[in-house]
């Protein structure tokens, strides 16, 4: 079955008899690309999956006061990072450390799948500042335009810009010294 | 450029993560629950919102007002109380202040006090005090 268009999905989740159904379809149009954008920033699957389910229930509650000018991809990506960026600073509350130095231990982890270069990739991408991290990932993997995630981060592209040329350089640098 | 060698065969874009199996089929039902669990939960904790925090803390300054006012309803009414009181005793002493001393005396002496003394008496006290009874006689 095709993908209806959001705008069609939000009419019809304002009618309280087709509520859940329209909102079931937003899940299946976006849990995928949301998953792996909430995975790529903490790694692990239990965490992902927690945060990927507070996102669509914030999304639940909130829905019926979503303007409808805004794109729901846009809005629902920027719950998604917001709940990331909680996630993360609480748990370098709770551990102790700085957000940036939060390592995880890929080998040992039974959902990482890489080869060696890939699981490089991920310990310098882990080596990052959280933000520069999060601007890395959406552009890297996800190609996501500047003029989107300006949108979604709510910084100037121009700022992206240099922050994704940061992270380059970091991760460069990285991989030459280890 | 690392971003070209990133985008070559060093660094493909493949996926490293793996997910579990049947992870996103069965996504849909387990956050349906978590929501229905959510709005029960909501409704069982609405005696710990913010809402029944400001209903006890209302219950509290009504209670402490009510206790402050019974205290000082109580507190001036004992005073009153202690004010009649001074009131009467200083009535009292204003009484027996208002006799003079020789009124007393005159008032013993010409009284019927020394009547109720038996003769007896009168000897069992000087056999006592070891009186001489020829100096009493001589006296009168």
């Amino acid at each position: 079955m095709a993908e209806r268009d959001d705008k069609e999905i939000l009419n019809d989740f304002e009618n309280p008899s087709l509520s859940n159904a329209a909102f079931n379809e937003i899940i299946n149009k976006y849990k995928v690309r949301l998953y792996w954008h909430i995975r790529k920033l903490v790694i692990n699957h239990n965490d992902a999956d927690d945060l990927l389910q507070n996102t669509f229930i914030k999304a639940w509650k909130g829905l019926s006061s979503f303007q409808k000018e805004s794109k729901l991809y846009t809005w629902l990506y920027r719950i998604a990072t917001n709940e990331c960026l909680t996630f993360l600073h609480q748990k370098k509350k709770r551990l102790f450390i700085n957000v940036d130095d939060v390592n995880i231990d890929l080998e040992s982890d039974a959902y990482f799948d890489g080869n060696k270069a890939q699981l490089k990739l991920q310990q310098a991408i882990q080596t990052l500042p959280v933000k520069q991290k999060l601007v890395f990932n959406m552009r890297y993997f996800d190609e996501m335009p500047y003029e989107e995630m300006s949108k979604i981060l709510g910084t100037s592209e121009s700022a992206l810009k240099a922050s994704y040329h940061f992270a380059i350089k970091k991760i460069e640098e990285f991989l030459k010294h280890d | 450029m690392i971003e070209e060698n990133l985008n070559k065969e060093l660094f493909n874009k493949n996926n490293p993560f793996k997910i579990p199996e049947g992870y996103f089929e069965d996504f849909n039902s387990n956050l349906f629950h978590k929501i229905e669990n959510e709005s029960e939960i909501v409704k069982v904790t609405f005696w710990h919102s913010w809402k029944y925090k400001v209903a006890v803390a209302a219950s509290i300054a009504v209670l402490a007002v009510f206790s402050f006012s019974v205290y000082q309803f109580n507190y001036k009414q004992n005073l009153i109380n202690k004010n009649i009181a001074v009131v009467i005793d200083n009535n009292t002493e204003t009484e027996l202040s208002f006799f003079d001393e020789n009124h007393i005396i005159d008032e013993i002496a010409t009284s019927d006090i020394e009547q109720k003394i038996e003769g007896n008496d009168i000897i069992d006290f000087l056999v006592n005090e070891n009186i001489d009874e020829n100096a009493i006689a001589e006296a009168y």
